[in-house]
């Protein structure tokens, strides 16, 4: 045997037999270099197969990522915890026309309509025919559905898991939380406000939820008395707001009528519209909360001026009228005790269109109210509100006591807070603790000037001839505004269709929650004999929401309130 | 013959080597893959027993609801809606205002 090189030299070969050896030996070094090569390449390949590429782990990973966490929202809860609109796992029923033989298609599509109840067999049966390798044959079917249509074992039918959002409080809170479109994209509401956030993958995996301000029973609260009252008195419709004032976040906000966020296929215009957000309305005599408080912050008024009100007051071709008419000279404190509009328009002459333009702009009337969902509507205003000098001496007058200035129910909720807050302008939220650290203060009137407001304003409840008496509940010392506006169609009035409200808060004398109530269109009824004002409509149901809504929070009636407590003068 | 040589025996090493460490990886590769296997049928049972949890939480949410609690208390209870009249403070009981 040769062992090696040397000894094949060794043997001292020559000539022909030499020649033969050396090069079998470098045909032998070639071949191990392939094969060494060849083990290398396949080595490699194999590597980068199992490791750096393995189809297997990708699949299953992209499995997961599609079936679990694709679609998947995450949960929007009231201030209290309770879940406001969740996503659940649900099933679409799915075919491969082509794996299903023609033969068994027609048969196949009757039995699945017969499982699916509510499914039309010629469109399941279109479906099965359809060229696609893929098809939907129904969206969101029961466990219980599907467990039937397997026992039907064709290998064409399968099912794919996904997340179908849930609003388990059906019609309740809906124009807050908005809704889903069929892809689970946020489409109105809080849901498209917060579409990024809620399908955010970090934010679902570490179980993390929306809190929003609202408290899902005052809500209901709310959702049910201004339900009774628009069904009492056959209105179109109503909003409502219930804010807690101290730290602007809003419990409950209605617009009814309201749809149901788990039917998004059903909306209509009409449920679809919010009132409180987007709708913008001249809402009349409660507007002269916020004129008061102008002119007793301008001190173009104080508490014991006069105005004359023993007739209607004419200018041009306008003539301006009281509903309770008193026909004798009026104290402030009168004139908004009995809503009078003939005082309210002389108090609006008397400030003057350049303070009135300053206050609409502190008020944040100017512009659209800023909040949480997208549907916000844009306040109208008469001609070019903010050059003073194009104001004429009616839109002064009818300014004062809330015509000609058509703003949402939010707006004025916002603008009506600061007045009696204490003077300061903050927009209303429905983010939970969204003000827990912020002392940010926007000053639009004097803190005098807000307690003395809160002075008259509770006159205007507290007094059996004041506007607003059916909203007094004992113990709580509610104040408010009421506002029967008259309806404007394509810039005329109709004197026959009215815009109600009532604006009310508790305490008095330290407010700490605000209901605001308005109904659109109230027809009239015996039980009010025949009368549709915001004190016979809007104000009783502000009455029975304080009612309800105050033993649930846990704010007991204060009777020594009543006996005496008053609102100490300023000068004390 | 060809293994008598050193740099064949090298050769030789360094193929035997190189098998080993394929199957090496190869191990490691199917311990992973089973690793991750495993892995993500826990994720999915995580996220299954996360939807029951879930679903509960909403039954629970449909069962509390103010309504329905109002609902049964009047029907099973005869309780009705609190009245402001009806709340009274301790010292009011103790002065005998329930009266």
């Amino acid at each position: 045997m040769y062992n090696n090189k040397e000894n094949l030299y060794s043997l001292k070969l020559h000539g022909y037999k030499k020649n033969r050896c050396l090069e079998a030996i470098g045909r032998l070094k070639f071949f191990l270099s392939c094969l060494f090569f060849g083990f290398f390449l396949i080595g490699f390949k194999i590597t980068n197969l199992s490791i750096l590429y393995n189809k297997n782990i990708l699949e299953t990973n992209n499995y997961f990522k599609k079936n679990n966490i694709y679609n998947k929202r995450a949960d929007i809860v009231d201030r209290n915890g309770v879940i406001l609109a969740t996503s659940l796992p649900w099933d679409d029923l799915c075919a491969n026309p082509r794996l299903i033989q023609e033969e068994d298609k027609l048969e196949l599509s009757k039995s699945i309509a017969k499982i699916l109840d509510d499914s039309n067999e010629k469109e399941i049966y279109k479906k099965l025919n359809s060229k696609k390798s893929f098809v939907y044959l129904k969206r969101s079917i029961t466990p219980k559905q599907y467990n039937a249509i397997e026992k039907l074992k064709q290998h064409g039918i399968f099912k794919l898991k996904k997340y179908k959002r849930y609003y388990p409080h059906q019609e309740h809170a809906s124009h807050i939380l908005g809704g889903v479109n069929i892809d689970n994209t946020g489409i109105k509401g809080i849901e498209k406000e917060y579409d990024k956030i809620l399908r955010d993958k970090n934010f679902i995996n570490q179980n993390k939820k929306l809190n929003l301000s609202i408290d899902i029973r005052i809500q209901k609260i709310l959702d049910d008395k201004l339900g009774a009252t628009i069904s009492k008195h056959k209105a179109l419709g109503g909003a409502g707001i219930i804010l807690d004032i101290k730290n602007s976040e809003i419990l409950a906000m209605s617009s009814l009528p309201q749809f149901n966020p788990n039917k998004m296929s059903k909306l209509t215009k009409k449920k679809e519209f919010n009132k409180t957000t987007s709708g913008v309305y001249e809402l009349g005599s409660v507007f002269k909360s916020l004129t008061i408080a102008m002119a007793l912050d301008k001190e173009i008024v104080n508490e014991d001026t006069i105005y004359d009100a023993t007739e209607p007051l004419k200018e041009g071709k306008y003539t301006i009228h009281d509903y309770h008419p008193q026909e004798r000279h009026l104290k402030i404190s009168e004139c908004i005790t009995y809503s009078s509009n003939i005082c309210f328009a002389q108090v609006g002459q008397d400030l003057g269109e350049k303070n009135i333009v300053e206050y609409i702009n502190k008020m944040g009337l100017n512009n659209k109210a800023e909040i949480e969902i997208p549907e916000i509507g844009h306040p109208l205003f008469f001609g070019n509100i903010f050059l003073p000098s194009r104001w004429k001496k009616t839109n002064i007058m009818t300014f004062s006591y809330g015509h000609g200035v058509a703003v949402s129910p939010l707006q004025f909720v916002n603008a009506f807070t600061s007045v009696i807050n204490g003077g300061n302008f903050r927009n209303s939220t429905l983010i939970k603790d969204k003000y827990l650290n912020n002392v940010q203060i926007n000053r639009v009137i004097k803190e005098e000037t807000s307690y003395k407001v809160r002075k008259l304003l509770r006159k205007v409840v507290s007094n059996k001839e004041g506007s607003g008496d059916k909203a007094n509940v004992p113990g709580y010392s509610v104040a408010g505004k009421t506002g029967t506006a008259i309806k404007n169609y394509s810039n005329r009035y109709n004197n026959n269709k009215n815009i109600t409200s009532f604006i009310g808060f508790f305490p008095s004398y330290d407010p700490q929650f605000l209901v605001f109530i308005m109904v659109d269109d109230p027809k009239k009824i015996k039980e009010t004999f025949n009368f549709v004002t915001g004190g016979w409509v809007a104000a009783p149901t502000v009455k029975k929401i304080i009612e309800e809504m105050s033993p649930m929070l846990g704010i007991l009636p204060k009777k020594q309130l009543d006996k005496n407590y008053n609102h100490a003068s300023l000068n004390n | 013959m060809i293994l008598n040589n050193k740099k064949t025996q090298i050769l030789f090493s360094l193929i035997f080597a190189f098998s080993l460490i394929l199957i090496f990886v190869f191990a490691i590769r199917n311990n992973i893959k089973n690793d991750e296997k495993a892995l993500v049928e826990i994720k999915k049972k995580i996220e299954q027993q996360k939807d029951y949890i879930k679903i509960l939480k909403v039954d629970l949410t449909n069962l509390t609801k103010s309504n329905r609690i109002k609902k049964l208390a009047k029907e099973k209870l005869g309780l009705e809606q609190t009245k402001i009249d009806q709340i009274k403070q301790i010292f009011d009981l103790e002065n005998g205002e329930n009266k």
